[in-house]
């Protein structure tokens, strides 16, 4: 099968550093694949440059045919380390100023559990985040960046630690959401924690800018 | 003075300082004011009597006072002000610090981090601007004392010029307090408000700035910041055409007291008034009368939107002195 995304000869230097160093590498459509290593190794500008938030100093990162940036940047949905809202409502927060059908937002909405919190609140989606920003665990915000990559529905989704800062019971629900979101896509899972990554296909050690598989 | 403002004094601890600044700035403008009209009574007087002679002479000692008065508020009084205003600033900060260092992390994050900012930097800034700030508290305190002596003066001088002098102001008041300036200070407590926002989401976009890229939600975000900054433009812009309004009047009523002044005042000449130069000192206080009130009515204007800092801040200091109470 021909593999969605790739690399040849990718490198990526900052300030002089170089940071990933010559990597070949390609997954296939439909599969999951984890991404570990120690702090500084790499692993999150890896996703960067997959994601088309970065340009490779050297070689060719091709995601879903797609080589620039402008074009890579389409074709994914990402959920970061840390969901930081905007001051606005729930519903902008999650559409991000796009024309969508309600039924297609309360879909996500219950997809990433956030149901039940809404429907608690008096002004449900419509609830102005400014004022309430200290009332909204991790979790929450995490399941409202889900939401939003739900609702994109990238073929592609590239998941940076999103469970790092959250307590147990709260990365179990946020797990459940982003089993959801990932439901037959390809996924790469860049994490501290391999035991979160069972029943991946596939899981890669990054080490001084080098990947060990 | 304002209750808030008494205490922010007291709890950052420098009321005692506050006061002898103000008893040491509160006679400038008078004298400034005795001053000017003496002189253009004496000059007028000179004049009339053929004695040109002998303006020269008399500008000299006025350049020599006006010198002295002058030098006596930029060095003596000025280094005070600016001891004071140190003072003053290093102490809010370093409080309004200490209570953002001891928040929970929770409010320090999302939109409560602009919030904590503008605590910070722009009410602190107010809330200063509202004691040593032009045409603020001490610019209110002066032209009080400024007015009431000239009025104290003018009454000495004529009755019913001065009556007419006040007539021609007080409609222009009324009208300034009940109708125009009554809402700058709502519209600039919503403009502060948006600042908040406005800060809010540039800290937020910035923040965010990945995710607005992923989702392709760049343009969005600046839609959002710029409907915020609009709003702050509007805002101050009711509250600066309430102003301009408020000085369109002003310069009314200041040009019909003066022509009525003059009018009635050539009729009572050598019945109430001695000579013109008389009518000329007469009209010289009534200037400083409107100078001062215009100045009381702008300060307090500003004063309004100033205290609004000042209630910020208190709403951190005091709430820590709470604290301290309930915890001893």
């Amino acid at each position: 099968m021909e593999p969605i995304i790739f690399g040849e000869n990718l490198s990526f230097s900052y300030k002089e550093k170089e940071i990933l160093k010559d990597l070949n590498f390609a997954f296939k459509k439909g599969e999951r694949v984890g991404i570990v290593g120690e702090s500084g190794s790499g692993k999150s500008t890896f996703l960067r440059l997959l994601a088309g938030l970065l340009s490779p100093t050297e070689g060719v990162v091709s995601v879903a045919g797609e080589t620039k940036a402008e074009g890579i940047i389409k074709k994914i949905s990402m959920v970061m380390q840390e969901a930081m809202l905007m001051p606005l409502t729930i519903k902008e927060n999650i559409t991000l100023g796009k024309d969508v059908p309600k039924e297609r937002i309360n879909e996500v909405i219950k997809a990433a559990k956030l149901d039940g919190w809404i429907d608690s609140l008096e002004e449900g989606i419509d609830t102005y985040l400014g004022d309430r920003a200290n009332e909204i665990s991790g979790g929450q915000a995490q399941r409202i960046a889900i939401a939003r990559a739900m609702l994109k529905d990238a073929d592609i989704i590239l998941l940076d630690e999103p469970t790092s800062s959250l307590d147990k019971e709260t990365t179990t629900e946020v797990l459940e959401a982003l089993d959801r979101l990932m439901e037959g896509k390809t996924v790469v899972h860049v994490t501290h924690h391999p035991d979160l990554l069972k029943g991946y296909d596939r899981i890669i050690t990054v080490k001084e800018g080098r990947f060990y598989e | 003075m304002n209750k808030q403002v008494r205490e922010m004094l007291k709890e950052a601890g420098v009321w005692r300082e506050f006061v002898i600044m103000m008893i040491l700035r509160s006679p400038f403008d008078i004298c400034n004011s005795v001053l000017t009209a003496n002189m253009m009574q004496k000059f007028m007087r000179l004049i009339e009597q053929g004695q040109r002679e002998n303006l020269g002479k008399t500008l000299g000692v006025f350049f020599v006072l006006v010198v002295l008065l002058f030098g006596y508020n930029m060095t003596i009084w000025s280094t005070i002000a600016v001891r004071f205003t140190v003072k003053l600033q290093k102490t809010l900060r370093e409080k309004m610090f200490d209570k953002i260092m001891k928040l929970p992390a929770a409010e320090l994050m999302g939109s409560f981090k602009a919030e904590w900012f503008t605590r910070l930097n722009n009410d602190i800034d107010k809330a200063v601007g509202y004691l040593v700030s032009p045409i603020n508290f001490m610019h209110m305190v002066i032209a009080s004392v400024n007015l009431v002596i000239s009025s104290v003066i003018q009454m000495i001088l004529s009755v019913e010029l001065y009556i007419i002098g006040i007539c021609c102001l007080v409609p222009f008041f009324m009208l300034n307090v009940f109708v125009i300036s009554a809402k700058i200070n709502l519209f600039k407590k919503e403009a502060q408000k948006s600042l908040v926002g406005y800060t809010d989401r540039i800290d937020a976009a910035l923040k965010e700035k990945e995710v607005l890229a992923v989702y392709d939600a760049k343009d969005f975000a600046k839609e959002r910041i710029a409907k915020k900054s609009l709003e702050i433009l509007n805002r101050n812009m009711k509250a600066h055409s309430r102003g301009a309004i408020c000085n369109m009047f002003y310069a009314f009523s200041g040009m019909l007291g003066y022509v009525l002044l003059l009018y009635r005042g050539n009729d009572i000449i050598e019945t109430k008034l001695d000579d013109f130069a008389d009518l000329c000192k007469v009209t010289q206080y009534r200037g400083n009368i409107v100078l001062s009130f215009n100045c009381v009515l702008n300060s307090v204007i500003n004063m309004r939107g100033s205290l609004v800092g000042v209630e910020r801040v208190n709403e951190v200091l005091l709430e820590e002195k709470d604290d301290g109470r309930t915890t001893a």
